[in-house]
């Protein structure tokens, strides 16, 4: 209880700032906005509303990714972490409120795109438990990669370069925001050995959005999410370290 | 009594083969306000950063209240409270938010956290500033806020970086009163290159040059290193060459600084300054001097 009120504390003093400048708001939009407006142009709505459910895992999954790797750009300037390393605070509670103070930023953009899917009814009520448990583990996911980044990666600015790519990659190259219909059908496997296509496929498959909805691909699915989760985050543990040396 | 801060020939060699540690012993009492002088690139730091546990030595030994640093890093952390050299605030929190949020991640509940932030705001004047955010607070009162956050903490050991670099005169003053307030039976390590503010707050300076101390004790006790306790000011520097004879002499900016070689030779010095009209102070020897005198002496 003690841990969970310190990565609390971590979380709201790193969010707040984030929380006070409203023209941040616009940044987390804007991918998912114009993916949307193209979408829709070229295919209307019934395109358009992929783009909905990949705007739901891109907003946690790349809150995730960059936490860690932009807390570390911030150290280069700010040296505020030194505080927290010379304190009974540890790593992995300074890792866990990093990692929910992006997720605490991301939540209104959670809280608006999911409001727009139940309020246009592509996705039921009934689907709002697996989305919610999606969306925070792809949250968890994005945390565990950039922990890992951050833990592989000694230049500090070319770990913000890569998180930042790959969380746009993640995001845009598979079918996340586009039916994974799309992909030819032996391709599709690896399509769903991406976290990220994982999450958007699992929300779709909930909302009766995707027709790949036969149970080894469910599994499959959900095994990609929780494994890559917990193999990153492995990764990551099994090399950071708390002071330097 | 076992001491506070035990160092035991500390080394450190970083990655790319500079020496910044040569072996660094020294011991720290409970209470003490302990003063690492020397120029920037000294080792200051990294001796500092080691004993914070920020750092792992590449050899020796450091214990903070008899624990080792390197084998129980966790349990020296419950014991200290630091402000890094190049610590900035965050600008969009405020004084108040910076301390209460710092305690909580430390573990303390929200009462305490709150009681405690109070207090340190009120110990170090910033309490009118509580609710201001850091960026609108001056250089000076944003340091303060780190000082204050780390005061917070109770710790019994303080580990402060430079803590007045950058800050004007009067900043810098108010920042030795919350110092002097951080006293009450906490140990205070202390680096600086500013000789006056460790004049002004050490019980003992240690003089650090080349990753190493040269020096170590009481103001008093490291100016009875120097040859003369005193030093004259002479506003012209065109006598030099007859004023040569009464000790060791710099020029600096057109002024002669003369090192008498006795207090007999004071009495001469001012008289022959008068004589011919010049003005004359007489000044006890500062830290800054027997600093340069200790260097001197080893180049």
């Amino acid at each position: 209880m003690r841990k969970l009120s310190q990565i609390f504390a971590i979380a709201q003093m790193m969010a707040l700032p984030q929380l006070r400048s409203p023209v941040t708001y616009a940044l987390i939009f804007t991918i998912p906005g114009m993916f949307l407006y193209l979408f829709w142009l070229v295919g209307g709505m019934g395109l358009g509303r992929h783009v909905l459910f990949g705007s739901l895992i891109a907003i946690p999954m790349n809150a995730g990714i960059i936490a860690l790797p932009q807390s570390i750009v911030a150290y280069k300037f700010r040296k505020l972490q030194d505080m927290y390393v010379a304190s009974p605070v540890n790593q992995f509670i300074y890792l866990m409120g990093n990692g929910l103070a992006r997720l605490l930023f991301a939540l209104p953009g959670i809280f608006f795109i999911g409001g727009i899917l139940l309020w246009a009814h592509y996705m039921p009520v009934s689907a709002l438990p697996v989305a919610i448990a999606v969306v925070l583990l792809s949250w968890a996911v994005g945390c565990a990669l950039g922990f890992m980044l951050a833990s592989f990666i000694s230049n500090v600015m070319v770990i913000s370069q890569i998180a930042n790519l790959l969380g746009l990659l993640m995001v845009m190259l598979p079918p996340v925001s586009y039916p994974i219909e799309l992909v030819g059908a032996r391709w599709r496997w690896l399509a769903l050995a991406v976290p990220s296509t994982s999450a958007a496929q699992l929300i779709k498959v909930a909302s009766g959005v995707s027709k790949l909805n036969s149970p080894p691909f469910i599994i499959f699915s959900w095994l990609v999410l929780v494994g890559s989760c917990v193999v990153f985050l492995w990764l990551a543990l099994s090399r950071s370290r708390w002071r330097e040396c | 009594m076992q001491p506070a801060i035990l160092l035991d020939d500390v080394r450190k060699t970083y990655k790319g083969g500079a020496n910044a540690l040569r072996g660094v012993s020294a011991s720290i009492q409970p209470g003490e306000i302990f003063c690492l002088v020397g120029p920037n690139g000294a080792g200051k730091t990294t001796l500092l950063r080691i004993v914070g546990t920020q750092l792992e030595p590449t050899s020796g030994s450091v214990s903070i209240l008899g624990i080792d640093v390197v084998r129980k890093p966790k349990e020296v952390r419950q014991h200290l409270g630091i402000v890094p050299q190049e610590a900035i605030t965050d600008p969009e929190l405020s004084a108040f938010e910076h301390i209460y949020y710092y305690l909580r991640a430390r573990g303390q509940s929200r009462r305490g956290a709150r009681e405690s932030a109070e207090r340190a705001l009120h110990l170090v004047g910033l309490w009118d500033h509580r609710g201001t955010m850091a960026v609108r607070l001056s250089g000076g009162l944003r340091r303060r806020i780190l000082i204050a956050m780390a005061i917070s903490t109770e710790a019994e050991i303080m580990l402060l970086d430079e803590p007045t670099t950058g800050l004007d005169p009067l900043a810098r003053r108010q920042v030795w009163h919350d110092l002097a307030a951080l006293k009450s039976g906490r140990t205070v390590l202390l680096t600086t290159h500013s000789m006056d503010e460790a004049e002004a707050l050490a019980d003992r300076v240690a003089i650090f040059h080349e990753g190493r101390i040269i020096a170590v004790g009481t103001v008093p006790q490291l100016r009875g290193k120097l040859p003369n306790r005193h030093k004259i000011y002479i506003e012209d520097g065109t006598h030099g060459a007859a004023l040569q004879r009464f000790g060791r002499m710099e020029e600096v900016a057109g002024k002669v600084v003369l090192y008498p070689e006795s207090d007999l030779a004071i009495d001469e010095v001012v008289h022959f300054a008068l004589t011919e009209n010049l003005p004359v102070s007489v000044l006890p020897t500062s830290l800054e001097d027997i600093y340069i005198h200790l260097i001197k002496e080893r180049t």
